[in-house]
């Protein structure tokens, strides 16, 4: 399976993990809404968990060294 | 394809981040149990990130042994906490989390794939502005909140959010390595 990167489902899951990592204004709508949205479509459900994977490796760079 | 660190361990004379790791064990241990609910998701926490770092994180050294076993931990720790409120609300809507976990045993190139998936986001990183990147590691490295940043950096909330965009944006494009996954 090939992704654009243009892919809507690919965007909207990326977001989605961009918004819930803001705790400061992820609220429980938001959460809502955003389960809504993973439950409509097990294509959402697999492109959100891609989207996290790829988030929690963002988390795993090693600091940079010039600070 | 890149070359596997083999034997690195062999030729340094400081230790690894898995012998740093292991020396550090309890204060790790801590940092997990402040984030996740119970002991035992604790020693999931810390088999999963052990197994990050035992493999080689990425092809670049972290400067702080410590300080970057700290950070794996903590968010290897915040994500199991997201994932489990996530298939927490699936069960509000009284859909089967059973059926719908894709998280099967690991692929063997998994952790192969994982690395080169950091190598590559390092590389995304390292080509934006300094200040970009900086915003960017003390929101997902540091765990600090957006207005956390604007506060230290004083600055505005609304640029701080902005070069946070900018920076997803890039890492964004790695997605195409997990594909096979």
């Amino acid at each position: 399976m090939t992704q654009e990167q243009d892919d809507p489902i690919w965007s909207a899951a990326w977001q989605w993990v961009q918004r819930e990592y803001d705790r400061e204004a992820f609220d429980a709508a938001a959460h809502a809404e955003m389960t809504a949205w993973l439950v409509a479509d097990p294509l959402h459900r697999k492109a959100y968990d891609k989207a996290a994977r790829l988030w929690l490796l963002a988390g795993l760079v090693p600091p940079s060294a010039s600070e | 394809m890149m070359r596997e660190p083999i034997d690195v361990a062999l030729h340094l004379s400081e230790p690894t981040l898995a012998e740093v790791f292991i020396a550090n064990r309890p204060q790790l241990l801590r940092v997990a149990r402040r984030i996740v609910r119970t002991a035992e998701l604790a020693d999931d926490v810390m088999q999963d990130a052990y197994l990050k770092i035992a493999d080689g994180p990425s092809a670049r050294k972290a400067d702080r042994p410590i300080g970057y076993c700290c950070q794996v931990v903590r968010n290897v720790a915040l994500d199991c906490c997201r994932r489990h409120t996530v298939e927490a609300s699936y069960r509000t809507f009284d859909i089967d989390v059973e059926t719908l976990d894709v998280a099967g045993p690991p692929a063997p190139d998994r952790l192969m794939r994982e690395r080169q998936a950091i190598h590559a986001i390092d590389k995304v990183l390292a080509a934006l502005p300094a200040r970009t990147r900086q915003v960017f590691e003390l929101y997902r490295l540091e765990g600090l909140t957006q207005r956390e940043i604007a506060l230290r950096m004083g600055c505005a909330l609304g640029l701080v959010n902005g070069l946070i965009a900018e920076a997803a944006q890039a890492i964004k494009e790695c997605g195409r390595l997990l594909e096979d996954d």
